[in-house]
Order: structure tokens, then sequence, then C-alpha cells
């Protein structure tokens, strides 16, 4: 007997033998009365007032010129000396790699697993050799497979060009989305083909609140403990 | 982890006399209490959706043993591999084994109260790997040899200097003071950051486990889970079999409870869904393992009164509205899971021989079920476990109480029942403590039991005459009705 067959075996022995009917879904989501329903206006500034609450920056811009002009003035305000961006549409469609080296800001295209790799080795060798690695880390662009207005949250599905530890080991993290990529809850996540989407999930999708954070000192809220210390989303739209 | 739980009284008076860790306990559960409060009275529906969550957990546990097997089935068919443990030697060896034929040497950890549970860290130094505690609170306690206080803020007791000094003696860098927190923050990050990138192996928990998808979903503020999850070459969770949940959409429901229950927030700062390998170029590790760890779960599962117990999603709500959880702290309880949840959970871990003063250690005030996100009934728990102590059940014998408490109650039940000899003897108490009175209070009486009783507080002074006496002056005399 394996340890698999001894626990299933306990579980069943002691299981309810009439197992009562499945509760479906359907049947529990009655119980809950959904979040009223906003126009995408209101989604718009749910999203950004939300997110300020958890100390991220929520930027506004009409078009794509006014998103360029927001861009560079995060650069300016956050000191950034480099950006490593992904290869989300998005990011691509505002330039923000021209808009950068036109600014003379070292850029690195994330673009798959061997510049991913490339750019972690070194990062990881100047972390032992404890000095300043000589790719950008200041600020990490990226887009987002969605965003949640009553949380503030973006999602993020793992894909090729688009690792997780891209931002992860940024200082800093600036994630643009048009304005039609917020829903209102959680649940509208889960449902027709949002980012949760069940039938097609990758290795991680992570729903990100704000900057890192920590507490554990004396219950003191520190930013930048592990992931950036900074988090903007730029609504566009 | 080595358990403690059976002197709760004297680990209790220990927390008592520590003026900082009182400071420090409850600050941070009022602050938990009170954000908590905000975060649910924005949602109207908060109720229905603590109901949507006791249901979901309720039918979990009903389906358990072949939800598990559609978590196994799916976490296969992602690229994963599934490992039983029994106990927490089976899943310790487990792990090792991993980590053995990957050949790894360092590994980072989240926090993760399923690892501590097994006691994980010690094994693997034995076994000559490198583990990291990653979670700024319990690398803390790792550099310290200490272990955690609150679920959800394992390292609480500690002051700033605690941690300063700490950093200094094992890390051997100095925070300058005027550097303050944000400086000790910055140490960790950057030692910790080092471990990230070099580590071979992740090691993980689960805040929930989802069977229709073999998804595991890891809930945090920091973003050592992500890194923990994303880097190294080999992801390893430990997830108690209670974690599953049955279909995907639930863990929205799980995911609106868990976090607003836990720190009052609408969503810790990273929720990942983590399902299988790396495919397909995607980042991430090239084997993910799932240890499913019994450890006693089976057992609570076969009791019908407690079973409830395991639909627990560790939010530490219980914890933070629990009143003798503020003064005492997490240590005293003497396991890993302290509060109202471990009283329940921990003498049916260790056996109740080995923790049988915990279900005592609660006033019954309820205030543990009003906050929890699914409906845990944890002082009808308690009860019971009150009744399994004093009274044994088939598998267990009573634990035997003290000479002087069985005879006292037993005494008690004696003159309860007789009417006359209990007008004369509590008369001759009400006498006897009346002489021992200053005003309206009695700060000691020199009697056993209560002499202990009054130890930290004042009896208030019985009137000179009882119930009866009382009774029949307002009712004129008209008869009596004892």
């Amino acid at each position: 007997m394996t340890a698999r067959d001894l626990i299933l075996g306990d579980l069943l022995r002691d299981a309810p033998r009439l197992v009562k009917p499945r509760v479906e879904s359907a049947d529990l989501a009655a119980l809950s009365p959904a979040v009223s329903a906003f126009d995408l206006e209101g989604l718009i500034e749910r999203f950004m007032a939300r997110l300020t609450l958890v100390k991220g920056e929520a930027l506004r811009a009409r078009n794509m010129d006014e998103a360029r002009a927001a861009v560079a003035g995060l650069c300016e305000r956050w000191g950034v000396r480099g950006a490593a961006c992904s290869t989300d549409p998005l990011v691509q469609e505002l330039g923000a790699q021209e808009l950068l080296a036109g600014r003379n800001l070292a850029v690195q295209v994330l673009d798959g697993a061997e510049s991913e790799n490339a750019w972690r080795s070194e990062l990881r060798a100047a972390s032992q050799e404890s000095r300043e690695p000589n790719v950008p880390w200041d600020l990490a662009i990226t887009g987002c497979a969605g965003a949640l207005a009553e949380t503030g949250s973006v999602a993020f599905r793992c894909a090729p060009g688009r690792s997780r530890s891209g931002w992860l080991l940024c200082a800093g993290h600036l994630v643009v989305l048009v304005a039609e990529q917020i829903v209102p809850d959680l649940d509208s996540l889960f449902t027709g083909g949002g980012a949760l989407d069940k039938d097609d999930l990758p290795r991680a999708i992570t729903l990100v609140t704000g900057p890192s954070r920590t507490a554990d000192i004396e219950q003191t809220l520190t930013v930048g403990v592990h992931g950036p210390g900074r988090f903007a989303a730029l609504v566009i739209g | 982890m080595h358990a403690n739980a059976k002197d709760f009284k004297q680990n209790a008076h220990r927390a008592l006399n520590d003026a900082f860790l009182q400071g420090a306990i409850r600050k941070a559960t009022q602050r938990f209490v009170n954000e908590r409060t905000h975060a649910v009275a924005e949602r109207p529906d908060f109720e229905a959706l603590r109901e949507r969550g006791r249901a979901i957990k309720q039918e979990a546990l009903d389906r358990l043993p072949d939800l598990l097997q559609e978590f196994e089935d799916n976490v296969i068919s992602s690229g994963g591999q599934v490992h039983w443990a029994r106990d927490a030697e089976e899943a310790q060896q487990i792990i090792v084994r991993i980590a053995r034929n990957a050949g790894v040497k360092t590994i980072v950890k989240s926090k993760s109260m399923t690892t501590e549970e097994i006691g994980l860290n010690p094994v693997l130094e034995r076994e000559g790997f490198v583990p990291v505690e990653t979670d700024l609170g319990e690398y803390i306690l790792q550099l310290d040899d200490d272990y955690p206080s609150h679920i959800i803020a394992p390292a609480v007791h500690k002051t700033k200097e605690d941690v300063a000094n700490i950093f200094e003696r094992r890390l051997h860098v100095k925070n300058p003071p005027e550097a303050g927190i944000p400086g000790l923050n910055a140490i960790a990050r950057k030692a910790l950051r080092g471990n990230f990138l070099k580590a071979e192996m992740g090691l993980t928990g689960a805040n929930l486990a989802c069977a229709e998808t073999g998804t595991i979903v890891l809930v945090e503020n920091e973003g050592n889970i992500c890194l923990t999850t994303a880097l190294p070459r080999i992801h390893v969770a430990l997830v108690g079999i209670e974690k599953v949940v049955p279909r995907f959409d639930d863990l929205s429901t799980m995911l609106m409870l868990l976090p607003r229950s836990a720190t009052g927030q609408r969503l810790g700062s990273y929720t990942s869904f983590i399902t299988g390998i790396a495919k397909n170029g995607e980042e991430g590790p090239e084997q993910f393992h799932v240890v499913l760890l019994d450890n006693g779960r089976s057992r609570i599962y076969a009791d019908e009164h407690l079973r409830g117990s395991l639909r627990c999603i560790r939010c530490g709500a219980c914890l933070n509205a629990c009143p003798v959880y503020n003064r005492t702290g997490g240590h005293a309880y003497g396991w890993v899971y302290p509060g109202p949840i471990g009283a329940v959970i921990t003498p049916q871990y260790l056996g109740l021989a080995e923790a049988p003063e915990l279900p005592y250690a609660s006033s019954l005030c309820g205030a543990c079920y009003e906050v929890c996100p699914v409906k845990i009934e944890i002082p009808h728990m308690l009860l019971e476990l009150r009744g399994q102590v004093a009274q044994g059940t088939a598998q267990r014998a009573p634990v035997k109480r003290p000479f002087l408490e069985a005879l006292s109650f037993r005494a008690f039940a004696f003159a309860a029942q007789r009417p006359a000899l209990w007008r004369l003897l509590s008369g001759i108490g009400r006498r006897v403590l009346r002489s021992k009175a200053s005003g309206a209070t009695i700060p000691s009486v020199p009697l056993p039991v209560l002499q202990d009783w009054t130890r930290d507080r004042d009896l208030p002074t019985p009137p000179a005459d009882g119930f009866l006496e009382q009774w029949r002056t307002r009712r004129g005399n008209k008869g009596d009705d004892a």
C-alpha cells in the first residue's frame, strides 16, 4: 500500500456516504449580489483611486502622444537611467524603446528566453560581486492581461517575452494598459476569456496590487522589500 | 517543530509579564481588526461571501477523496508531479529526495505554516542543503533560531533593535540608527536577492489548490513568493490535503475573503496562480512537485464534530479577534498554529494528551466565529474538545485532571443537587468571603483554587444574602420555590 492509497483509504472510510449534490457556482453566485456596475469612466476612476490607496501611482493619458509624455515624465521623476521592456504589443505601439533611447537612457527588450537569461545572468553576477549591474534594471515597462477596478490590480500572464522576473527584479515597474482592459471585480476576471481563463492557463498568472510591501518589522509599512518599490499604471484612453 | 503545547498556563504567564510583547501584539491585532472591519464594511455582500466560502470549503471536504484525485490528475497533466505524505517524516523524506536527485544546494523558501508544521528546515540543514527563508519576518526568525508568533505577522514579537542586532550578528552588516526600518529592509533585500538568483530550488506552501485545473494559489505582499516560483529550476509546494477547492471559479470567492480577513487588504500585493511547469518558453521551473500532506488531517476528518476545522484558510482573523490571544500572543500556544483555531487543531494534530489545556484557552465569547471567513464553529469545537478532555472518546482515554480540580467538581455536583446542603454551604462560603473583602472586591482569598484565581484579578464581594434569600424577600415570603 502506498501513502496515497492509505490516505485516500482513510478519507474514503470517513467521507459522507451520501455525497450532497454538487453545489453549482450559479447557485452560490445567487447568494452574493454582484457589485454595482460602473460605466467605463467610472471603472477608470475607481481603478486609479484604488491603486493610489495601495501606494501605486495612477496615470491617465487620452492618446498615445499623451502616454509618451507621461512615460517621459515618470522616468524623470523616478530618476530612471535604464529600462527593461517586455514584448507586449501595447509597449511596442507606445514606442517605449525609441522614446527612452531618444532620451539617452539604456533600454533592453526582454523578448524571449535568451535575452531574459542573459539579463538575469548579469544581475546574478553583479549581486555576487556586489557591484552595479550593467544592464537596465531601474524600471520595467510592461503591458498586462487585464485590470481590476475594485482592487486597483493588474493581471500578468507569463509568456515568452513576458517573464515575471523581468519586472520583479527591477526597482520600479510601469504597466501600460488601455482603459477597456479594466473590469469591475475579481469575478469578472474569471469569466468569458478574461485574464484568468481556466482553459488556457500558463505556468503563472499574477495579480499585482501596488508595490512590494512588508510590515514585518514593528508593523511599519515599507515598500520594495523583494519586488519593485515603485509601481505605476498608465491608463490610455 | 518542537511542540510545547502542554504548558499553556505557564507560557501564558510568561507572556503576560512581557510588556513589549503585550504592546506589540495589541498593536498588531488592533491594526488587523480595524483594517478588516473597514474592508468588510465596503462589501455589503460580505455575509453572503462568507456563506459562499463556507459552502465551497464544506463541499470540498464532503468530496475530498475525489477532489484530491482530480487535483492530482490535473497537476500531472500540466507537467507536474504529485507525492503523498502521511506524516511529517514522509514529507521531509520526499522533499530531501527531490532536492538530492536534482543536485541542489540553495533552497529559497516562502513563508509556509505547513513547512513549519513538519519542522523542515533543520532536516534540510542536516542533509547538507541551505534553506533560506525569504519572507522578511521569517528570515529574521531563521537568523535568530526563533519561530513565528502570528500566522500573518511572524516576527511581531521582535523590536527593530532586536532585528538590527540579529543582522549585525549573523550578516555582519551594521544598520546605522538613522537608517531605521527601511535600512533594515534594504539589508535583507540585498542579502536575499543573491539567494533568489542562485537558488536551484524554490519551496512554497499554497493558500488554495484547485482540483479542476491543478492550480495552486499563493498570496503575498513582498514578492518573495513570485521570485521563489519564477527563478529556481525546481519548485516544490507542500500542500495540506484540506487546501483543495473544487472549481477554478471558487478561487475568486476565496480570494475575496482571504486578504480581507487576514490584513484587511482588498488583495495582497501579489496573488499568483501557478499551474504546472513552464511550457513553450515561459519563465519558470522545469520540475514542479506537489507534496500532499496528511499529518493528522485524516484523523481530524474522521471526527464529525471537528471536521469543519479543516475548512480553515489560515487567515488569522480569529487570532486578532480573540481576547485570550490578544494578551498571551502566539508562543503561549506552544506550536505552529496559535489562537482560537490553534486551540482547536493543535490538540488534534498532536493528540489531546499533548495539549490538554488549549481547549480551555478561550472565554467562548464567540468573536472567532463572528470573523471566520468560512464560518468555523470554533466555540462549539472547543466545548467538544473540553468534553473529550474530561470524558475521553472511543479513541482516547480521558486526560487526567489535577486531583483537587476533579474533587472540586465532584463536590460541586454533590452539593448542587441537594438544596439544603447547598444553602448551608453557600451561606458559610459567603460569610468567609465577606470576611476577606475590602469594599466591593476581595483582592485575594487564601484558599486552594481561589488563591490562584485571585492572583491576577479581584473577586467581587458576594452579597450578604444569597439568591434564594433574596428571591424569598422580594416575593414577600410567598413560598420556597427551591
